[in-house]
C-alpha cells in the first residue's frame, strides 16, 4: 500500500507506539525513506516521548507506607470493579505481614560484574533465543508485543557508533535480581556486546572505576571477559558489557550518552 | 496479536488466587509506572498519594476479574485509566480531530512540562497511559469498551500538542 503525506502525518504518532499493523508500518517506513521532513518529525517525536518518560518517571518516595491492602474478597469480582470489602481480619493481618516483608526484601540476587559478564557471555551466546527485528524500533515493537512495558522496551540504536542489532532476550526475573529485564544484544568487528535494562539494580559490590555523564553516575566492573558499565537513568537500570577494558567501556558509555 | 507471557500469566494466576507474595510482586513491578501517571494528573503530590492509596488497596480484589490471555500491562494500564478517571470525574472520551502542526521542535524540559499540564485532563491521562504503559490501542479499547480510533486520536493530538513548533 502506498501513503500520502496526509496520511503518514496521522499515523506517524501510532506508529511510534509500536502498535499498527505490519503492513501499514511497512507501508509507513517506505514513505520515510522519501520524505526527510517527515523523518525529521519521527525523530522530534520520539525525543519529545523521552523527554515526557524522563520527566515524569519517577520513583514512589522512598517513605511510603501504605497501609495493608484489603484481602481479596472470597467470591470473584466482576473484571475491574472496585470490591466490596468483607475483610477477614486474620488474612487481612497475613496478607498485611507477607506483603510488607516482600515489599522490603526483594533483594538482587547478581551482586558482582562478574555475575552479569557470565549472564551477558550466555544471552550473546545463545542466538536461538533472541528476538529478532530488522531495526531498533520494529525490535521495540516485537519486544512490546511479547508483553515488555515501554520502560523496559528500549533498544538502543548504536549504529553511529559501529554496533549493529542481532537481538535481544527478554529475561527471566531470577536473571535480574527479582524483576524483568531485556537484554539486547549487538555485534562490532566479531565481538558481541550486550545492553541489559532492568528495574532492579544489577550490581552492589564497589565498582574498580566511576564516572558522570549528564549528571548520571556510570560504575565500571571487571567480568572474566571483559566489563561492564551500570547506571540509573530514567527509573530504571542500564547496564552496557561487553569484551573491552573497564576505562574503554566507560568511554563508550560516556560517549553515547553525550554525544547521542 | 497481542503474545502473553508466560511469567505474566503465573503471576496473574498466583495473585488471582490471593497469593500475596504474587500481588506484592504485580505492586512491585507496576507502583512507579502508577505512581507517575498519579503526579502528573494529581493536583499536587498529595493528593497523588491519595490516588496511588486507593489503588494500591484495590489491587487484590481487582486483580481476580483480569483474564490471563491479556498481558498484565494492558490490565494494569486499563485499570489505572478507568480508576483514575472516575476518581477524577473525567467527561468520556471525546472524537478529535488531530491536526499535525506545521512546524515541530522537541520542547525544553520546562515547555514539556507545561505542555503536559495543558492537556486536557482525559486525552493527558490516554498520552500517560501510553507513555508508561505501552499497551496495544486496539487492546485498551477493547477493555475500555471504547472507539480505537477515538483512542488512537488522543495520543496523536497529545503527541503533536508536545512538539507543536509553530502554527498548527
Amino acid at each position: 500500500m502506498t501513503m500520502d503525506r496526509t496520511r503518514v502525518l496521522d499515523l506517524l504518532p501510532c506508529y511510534l507506539c509500536g502498535d499498527l499493523p505490519d503492513h501499514i508500518n511497512a507501508s509507513i517506513e517506505a514513505y520515510l525513506d522519501t520524505d526527510l521532513d517527515m523523518k525529521g518529525r519521527l525523530d522530534t517525536l520520539k525525543s519529545s516521548r523521552d523527554l515526557c518518560v524522563e520527566l515524569l518517571q519517577t520513583d514512589i518516595p522512598a517513605h511510603f507506607d501504605f497501609e495493608a491492602p484489603p484481602a481479596p474478597a472470597p467470591a470473584p469480582a466482576a473484571p475491574n470493579v472496585p470490591a466490596t470489602r468483607p475483610v477477614g481480619l486474620v488474612l487481612g493481618i497475613a496478607a498485611a505481614a507477607l506483603l510488607f516483608v516482600s515489599m522490603r526484601s526483594v533483594s538482587p540476587t547478581i551482586d558482582s560484574g562478574t555475575e552479569v559478564g557470565e549472564l551477558h557471555t550466555e544471552v550473546s551466546s545463545n542466538d536461538a533465543l533472541l528476538l529478532t527485528a530488522d531495526s531498533p524500533m520494529a525490535l521495540m515493537g516485537v519486544l512490546r508485543d511479547h508483553g515488555v512495558s515501554p520502560q523496559l522496551a528500549m533498544v538502543p540504536d548504536m549504529s553511529a557508533m559501529g554496533f549493529t542489532l542481532v537481538g535481544a532476550r527478554i529475561l527471566a526475573p531470577d536473571t535480574t535480581g527479582g524483576g524483568p529485564g531485556v537484554a539486547v544484544v549487538y555485534e562490532r568487528d566479531g565481538e558481541r556486546f550486550v545492553c541489559q535494562i532492568q528495574l532492579q539494580p544489577p550490581t552492589h559490590g564497589a565498582p574498580i572505576a566511576t564516572d558522570t555523564a549528564k549528571g548520571v553516575v556510570l560504575r565500571a566492573y571487571r567480568t572474566h571477559s571483559g566489563a561492564i558499565v551500570s547506571w540509573y537513568q530514567g527509573g530504571r537500570w542500564c547496564v552496557w558489557g561487553g569484551p573491552a577494558e573497564p576505562m574503554a567501556m566507560l568511554s563508550m558509555v560516556k560517549m553515547r550518552m553525550t554525544r547521542g | 496479536m497481542q503474545t502473553v507471557s508466560l511469567a505474566d500469566v503465573r503471576l496473574l494466576t498466583r495473585a488471582k488466587a490471593g497469593e500475596p507474595a504474587a500481588i506484592a510482586q504485580l505492586w512491585q513491578q507496576w507502583r512507579n509506572p502508577m505512581w507517575s501517571v498519579c503526579r502528573a494528573m494529581a493536583t499536587d503530590k498529595a493528593h497523588a498519594i491519595e490516588l496511588l492509596r486507593t489503588l494500591y488497596a484495590e489491587l487484590p480484589s481487582v486483580v481476580r476479574g483480569w483474564a490471563r490471555d491479556t498481558s498484565l500491562c494492558c490490565h494494569v494500564a486499563t485499570w489505572v485509566f478507568r480508576r483514575l478517571g472516575a476518581m477524577l470525574e473525567l467527561p468520556a472520551l471525546p472524537s478529535i480531530d488531530v491536526q499535525a502542526p506545521q512546524m515541530v521542535q522537541v520542547p525544553s524540559r520546562t515547555e514539556a512540562s507545561q505542555r503536559i499540564a495543558q492537556l486536557s485532563p482525559r486525552v493527558r491521562l490516554v498520552y500517560l497511559i501510553d507513555l508508561f504503559f505501552g499497551c496495544p490501542a486496539s487492546t485498551t479499547a477493547a477493555l475500555l469498551n471504547v472507539d480505537e480510533l477515538d483512542l488512537r486520536h488522543a495520543r496523536a493530538s497529545a503527541a503533536w500538542s508536545m512538539v507543536s513548533g509553530g502554527a498548527s
